[in-house]
């Protein structure tokens, strides 16, 4: 999972922002290894995705992302 | 300090009107008693484009009125459109820029199929988050699972809210669903965000409601039962939801509820009027105002606690839940209910001895929010 870090005080986001909380603008992708915390099937998702969708909110390392739920094979 | 004079407003649900009949259905009876007044008018509407196809809505909503002589704005802030109005309306009472300002909410969201109603508002989210297929109603679910594991919260507790909100639709001749359900209607109905069911959350609805706010010193010569706001605030908190430390927190409820209760000097209202998008929401909102204590909200509802003749009696009006929640129209008529409450005006809904009310409107999920108190007295 992708996570946007700052090159500054090294906060992680997992939605990309213009200028981080600490005023820096410089930022790096880093790769990170994701912990799933709740997972929710949807059954009724926005038009244009699939008729069930799960998807879970997870961390990777000290940043709280969100990911496709289901198998990880 | 501002006063509400006067409030109207539609039954909610599928209506065949139009965006602007609804618009005059809520706001005609004060329109016909204080046209004369009136100097300045906010439409609060999130959605016109999207659903109507329909820009510059302010304009077209006041000279269908024949207000066109009266300067007039919308304000926008998704569900939290309502309580952002009213703030606007009171600013510019409070500086001086307008003696009288007729606030219209309203939405007309029937014309689209409910997935293409939940991608436009689903809009909201963040890009990167949105591309998983979360929806505002999903973030409930998620939510729900995050209450019931930290609390030890039970299950039926979440849908005791949609039992009692139902339960005061149904005594609400405006309300969008008007039958009662129960606990088993609720648990069985159809899954929508597991673990969350139909009647969980709020139904798509069209309607309006209308208020018109006065300066205090003002409001004894267009009504002797004014309702005074006696303390408003707005909190802000991140629309990426990632970004949330804790999602149990509700950052912006919490700052806004607890600047609002300041100003209003109130320590504990009658009654509350809370953003129940979703069941879980009225809980976890009702402990970020402070109003049950945290982590213990969902034992007041098995106890009844929450109920018309309660302790702190949440959601009269039947809520967003059962009321339904035209977007721009639902913050404005939470203070339609409330107006009514302190004026001894609620029916069967009315709260015994209602002196003091609150009013939690509602942006995204808690991006932001605004929270009015208000009182039988300045």
């Amino acid at each position: 999972m992708i996570v946007y870090v700052c090159n500054s005080c090294g906060k992680g986001y997992f939605e990309p922002r213009g200028i981080c909380k600490c005023g820096s603008d410089s930022f790096r992708e880093e790769e990170r290894e994701t912990k799933r915390l709740h997972c929710v099937k949807l059954l009724v998702p926005p038009a244009g995705f699939p008729e069930q969708v799960e998807f879970c909110l997870s961390s990777a390392g000290d940043t709280r992302v969100l990911e496709l739920g289901g198998s990880r094979e | 300090m501002v006063a509400i004079v006067d409030a109207w407003l539609t039954p909610f649900g599928k209506r065949k009107e139009s965006l602007f009949d609804l618009a005059k259905e809520s706001s005609l009876p004060l329109i016909r008693k204080f046209r004369d007044a009136i100097d300045f008018v906010i439409i609060s509407n999130s959605y016109s484009g999207e659903f109507n196809g329909i820009s510059g809505v302010n304009n077209l909503i006041s000279t269908y009125l024949s207000l066109e002589d009266i300067p007039s704005i919308r304000v926008d802030n998704t569900s939290g459109s309502g309580g952002s109005a009213v703030l606007v309306a009171k600013s510019f009472l409070d500086s001086g820029m307008a003696r009288a300002v007729l606030v219209i909410g309203v939405e007309k969201m029937s014309t689209m199929k409910t997935r293409d109603v939940t991608s436009v508002i689903s809009s909201l989210l963040p890009p990167r988050e949105r591309s998983v297929g979360i929806s505002v109603p999903s973030l409930a679910s998620l939510m729900t699972r995050e209450y019931l594991d930290r609390y030890r919260a039970r299950r039926e507790a979440i849908a005791e809210v949609a039992v009692k909100n139902h339960r005061n639709g149904a005594r609400n001749p405006f309300a969008h669903i008007r039958k009662e359900v129960t606990l088993s209607d609720v648990l069985s109905s159809p899954v929508v965000a597991d673990p969350l069911t139909q009647y969980e959350f709020c139904p798509i609805s069209d309607g309006s409601a209308s208020l018109l706010l006065v300066r205090d010193e003002e409001a004894l010569s267009f009504t002797g039962k004014p309702v005074y706001i006696k303390g408003m605030a707005m909190g802000s908190d991140s629309s990426h939801i990632t970004d949330r430390e804790d999602l149990l927190e509700m950052r912006s409820v919490k700052r806004a509820g607890e600047l609002a209760m300041k100003f209003s000097g109130v320590e504990r209202v009658d009654f509350a009027e809370l953003h129940d998008m979703a069941t879980i929401l009225e809980i976890v909102e009702a402990e970020a105002l402070g109003l049950l204590r945290k982590g213990e909200g969902w034992k007041y509802y098995l106890e009844g606690r929450t109920e018309v003749n309660g302790d702190m009696p949440i959601n009269t009006s039947g809520g967003l839940n059962s009321k339904g929640h035209p977007i721009g129209a639902s913050g404005v008529a939470q203070l339609v209910e409330a107006f009514h409450q302190i004026r001894g005006e609620a029916g069967e809904r009315q709260v015994k001895d209602a002196r003091t009310g609150l009013s939690l409107s509602m942006a995204g999920f808690g991006n932001s929010a605004t929270v009015t108190v208000v009182g039988d007295e300045p």
